[in-house]
């Protein structure tokens, strides 16, 4: 029986073998299935169910007609997750042909490590298309909207542009990002075990909200004379840069606004960061001439001088350490308080301003906005350097009263030229006109309606004073055929950076029309003209057309009674 | 302890009592002595596999969600006809047609050469809608031949001769099979002749060296290239155990996420994403284990397990109770051809074992593994139904 005894153990350690098989499957699968699931049911979410976040259509930029300045188009990124594509060479050379890119940096990108790499962001459907065509494993669409901007160059400087991830990064674009942007939606998706998200399958969590559309105070075909005579006194006067903005002196809502060189933001990438600055707004200057508005204001409103009083004017005085010149000498020595304003007389206007005195003349320069933000809502707004009071010398009072010593930007001269124009109020500049948001509703936008700063007498006196101007002044080149309009001329020397002044020059021209119902300020400026640099020649024949061609295109009634338009005008 | 769990396991057939009710049971049809529990498993076993197989391939043909089970119960009828043909008639007189069955087998598998080879390597014989693979037939007829064998061998079980005989018998069918290649089946056949070997009283010596010089053949395959390369790869992964998502780790993680994810009581069935959405690769044949884990999760891996003991425990039995040396051994070798492939399958699945193409028995989706597992339930059922017959 021995051997049957030990068939018998032979028998019990085969079970026994195959029983610890089974015991040993038993604590694996608790170890899996018990101690580490909630890993493995992690991994299993993570590789099947992707949260995608979808993006919303961002609202688009149009000017006050609804013309559009910045639309959300369809555009699609080519993607890859390279270690399923197999034949990466052949890959990259097949792409490198409907891309246009070379195929070693192809190549490279399908090399990366990583389970997603952008092999091109933003391609047409027509080449996402193509690439769909080649059904290359590893290569995949996402679908994603890309900023195009119709116009082209039109208004390029103030629409600003957005990053590759639709972010605005300038102008409005970022200014009214949140309005524009909309929300993000979320959609959980099923994956392949490509990684392809599997068609019919995906369920919105939360549907995207689209943008709201924002309508802007600009007129297309004001903005494009603007900019078309912008680059015309550029060529003309040889500066190298010029300025302008046209503005509702009433409301202050800005027609037109912009720079030259200018740029096409459809292209944005290829051009150097200056050209994209809107400089009416971010870029302060020392004025110069045109700042006599402001101390004719103080000097009117207070009632230092009225238009016809008459004041001596030396061809110099000497105040402190320093003389103070005229420019030109005058015709005579005195002048009324227009002649001088009209022929821009420093002395002139430095002996006002010293009547005024500091404490008006500062509150005027304070209550006018300089020094401070006019709120436009633009991004990345210059105040300008203004000394205060107490800090001053005592050549402060002289130096800017005739526009040196102090900065300010378009903008600000052009909500000083609309006090004058529009009967003594401060409007806030501003590019919105409404919104529109997706659901159909709007949301005009709420003006503060302007703040009293000078009487309206005082404002009438100074829109005759600056109407002799144009008339028989230095801005005559400023007149225009069918409305009379006023305005003042400057010419600043550029600030040398170490230290004084430099044979460089500001030449800027800010005026409104008509005189009798102003309706639009228009502030020009060029900078470093060379040829011509007189604001009263380089600036003011830009204001004429451009201001022309806008009160005609806003069907403005032209002057019965012609005061200084072209044929008025006496030419120095 | 291992004599104390064999007394559990196996009662002694010397020790039976020659009661009344013996007696009486030696009188009738052998049908009367049907085992009922090893019935009730395989029907519990055929019926789960083609519910997890419907769950597992019900989304793989659009439109046709049950292409696969259709396929799997016409196997499962023929599978039913050959088992019914196998109780017919005595097991013993499969003895006189051993040889003959053999030779088949063997002319089958040089057949296979001559066949278009599919995903790599050439298994099937077509014949005509079904599939006939006969590599799989090969692990029953290698028990039959050895159980022929060591029933008929008037050596001593501890002789030379009643060591080198088997092998020789088994060789040429290791051979072709490795040949084709198909090492799961290699593996099961060597597991078959090595466990029957043991059983019946071969020399350790003997056995160990065997065992030796098959790991060492290996190891020479491994280090001069004989095996595949996707054999090699497949053969290592569970040993990296890396989380790599791609290659052959991207199997095994695959299945370890699935059966993982499944937690206690799984997914559902129908509902294991990671089957659905085909990131168990071979889902429903060598990985059907991993959609049985996602889906029905601990609870149902068990339930199968359980399922399996129970056969252990039922051929333990039969092979114990059989009347004649014979029976004995072909029980014994069908308990560890299924033991063994439950064991390497799932462990495969888990990460516990190499993988090799091995199906789970009843489970896996497979025509001619089902066939031979329905004919070795058959043939299990006529031992011991017969275990009071006389000749």
């Amino acid at each position: 029986m021995s051997k049957g005894r030990k068939r018998d153990a032979r028998i019990n350690l085969a079970a026994l073998v195959l029983l610890l098989g089974l015991v040993l499957i038993g604590y694996r699968l608790v170890d899996l299935q018990v101690v580490r699931a909630d890993r493995f049911k992690q991994i299993a979410e993570d590789q099947r169910y992707q949260q995608t976040d979808i993006n919303p259509l961002r609202g688009c930029l149009t000017d006050r007609e609804g013309q559009v300045l910045a639309i959300s188009k369809e555009a699609y990124s080519i993607y890859a997750t390279p270690y399923l594509v197999n034949d990466k060479p052949a890959a990259a050379a097949e792409l490198s042909g409907i891309l246009q890119k070379p195929r070693q940096e192809l190549e490279e990108k399908l090399r990366t490590k990583g389970g997603f790499v952008y092999i091109e962001r933003k391609v047409s459907p027509e080449v996402a298309d193509a690439v769909k065509g080649l059904g290359i494993d590893g290569i995949g669409l996402q679908k994603e909207s890309k900023r195009f901007y119709p116009q082209g160059g039109l208004a390029s400087q103030i629409l600003g542009f957005v990053g590759t991830d639709n972010v605005g990064l300038a102008g409005l674009e970022l200014q009214y990002e949140s309005t524009l942007a909309g929300e993000w939606g979320e959609a959980g998706m099923e994956m392949d075990p490509a990684g392809e998200p599997i068609p019919g399958v995906s369920k919105m969590i939360k549907p995207p909200m689209d943008g709201s559309d924002v309508q802007l105070t600009l007129d297309s075909e004001i903005q494009f004379k603007l900019q078309e005579q912008l680059a015309q006194s550029l060529k003309d006067s040889g500066a190298q840069n010029a300025t302008g903005l046209v503005m509702d002196c009433r409301t202050g809502e800005i027609l037109a606004m912009g720079s030259y060189p200018d740029f096409d933001v459809n292209l944005y990438s290829n051009v150097v960061a200056d050209v994209t600055r809107n400089r009416a707004v971010t870029d302060g200057f020392e004025p110069g001439s045109v700042l006599k508005i402001l101390t004719a204001m103080a000097a009117i409103d207070q009632g230092v001088v009225s238009p016809n009083s008459v004041i001596n004017v030396p061809f110099s005085i000497q105040i402190g350490e320093y003389e103070f010149k005229d420019d030109h000498p005058m015709e005579k020595d005195d002048l009324t308080f227009t002649e001088v304003i009209a022929h821009s007389s420093n002395i002139g206007t430095i002996k006002t301003a010293q009547a005024t005195g500091k404490d008006a003349f500062s509150k005027y320069v304070e209550e006018a906005g300089l020094g401070q933000l006019t709120g436009v809502d633009f991004p990345g707004e210059n105040c300008g350097v203004v000394l205060k009071p107490e800090k001053w010398n005592a050549t402060s009072l002289p130096t800017m009263a005739i526009g040196q010593g102090i900065t300010v930007s378009p903008i600000q001269l052009a909500v000083l030229t609309s006090i004058v124009a529009n009967g003594g109020l401060k409007v806030t500049p501003h590019f919105l006109k409404q919104l529109e948001h997706p659901d159909g509703s709007t949301e005009l936008y709420q003006g503060s309606g302007g703040e009293p700063i000078i009487s309206e007498e005082s404002a009438a006196s100074l829109r005759r004073i600056l109407g002799e101007v144009v008339r028989m002044g230095t801005g005559t080149r400023a007149a225009m055929s069918l409305y009379n309009c006023a305005g003042k001329t400057g010419t600043a020397m550029k600030v040398n950076p170490e230290g004084g002044y430099r044979e460089a020059y500001i030449a800027t021209f800010t005026g409104f029309a008509p005189t009798e119902d102003p309706r639009l300020v228009t502030v020009i400026t060029l900078d470093e003209p060379t040829s011509i640099y007189y604001g009263g020649l380089a600036a003011a024949p830009c204001f004429s057309q451009v201001m022309e061609f806008a009160l005609q295109h806003l069907q403005v009634t032209p002057s019965i009674d012609h005061v200084n338009t072209k044929e008025k005008v006496i030419s120095e | 302890m291992p004599e104390r769990l064999g007394r559990v396991l196996a009662p002694k057939v010397t020790e039976r009592k020659q009661t009344d009710e013996v007696a009486r049971r030696l009188s009738g049809l052998p049908v009367r002595h049907i085992d009922l529990t090893l019935l009730a498993i395989t029907i519990f076993l055929i019926a789960f596999g083609l519910l997890i197989q419907y769950s597992a391939t019900h989304g793989d043909h659009p439109g046709n969600p049950t292409y696969f089970v259709l396929r799997q119960i016409i196997s499962l009828f023929i599978g039913l006809i050959l088992m019914g043909v196998l109780l017919s008639f005595d097991y013993r007189r499969l003895k006189v047609a051993t040889p003959f069955i053999y030779g088949g087998f063997l002319f089958a598998l040089l057949v296979v050469f001559v066949t278009e080879a599919a995903m790599g390597s050439q298994r099937w014989i077509s014949l005509g809608p079904i599939n006939f693979q006969p590599s799989e037939y090969c692990k029953l007829v290698l028990i039959l031949v050895l159980a022929n064998f060591f029933s008929d061998n008037k050596a001593e079980p501890d002789s030379f001769r009643s060591f080198i005989l088997p092998v020789v018998w088994a060789g040429p069918y290791l051979f072709l099979v490795f040949l084709q290649p198909d090492l799961g089946t290699t593996l099961v056949l060597s597991a078959i002749l090595l466990g029957m070997l043991f059983l019946v009283g071969c020399r350790m010596r003997y056995w160990v060296s065997f065992v030796g010089m098959g790991a060492a053949s290996f190891a020479i395959g491994f280090i001069f290239h004989i095996f595949q390369p996707y054999q090699v790869d497949r053969f290592t992964a569970f040993l990296k155990q890396s989380s790599s998502i791609q290659g052959v780790g991207y199997q095994l993680m695959q299945s370890k996420i699935a059966i993982g994810s499944g937690q206690f009581v799984g997914k559902g069935l129908m509902h294991g994403t990671q089957t659905n959405l085909n990131f168990i690769p071979a889902h429903h044949t060598d990985f059907v284990f991993a959609v049985l884990g996602e889906e029905m999760g601990l609870l149902g891996a068990l339930i199968l397990i359980g399922a399996f003991c129970l056969l252990l425990w039922r051929g333990v039995r039969i092979a114990n109770s059989a009347r004649d040396f014979y029976g004995s051994m072909i029980a014994f070798g069908i308990v560890i051809m299924f033991v063994f492939q439950l064991v390497v399958n799932v462990g495969m699945t888990i990460g516990i074992m190499p993988i090799t193409g091995i199906p789970l028995p009843f489970i896996s989706y497979g025509g001619s593994s089902l066939i031979v597992n329905l004919a070795a339930i058959g043939l299990l059922t006529n031992i011991y139904m017969r275990r009071f017959s006389q000749i």
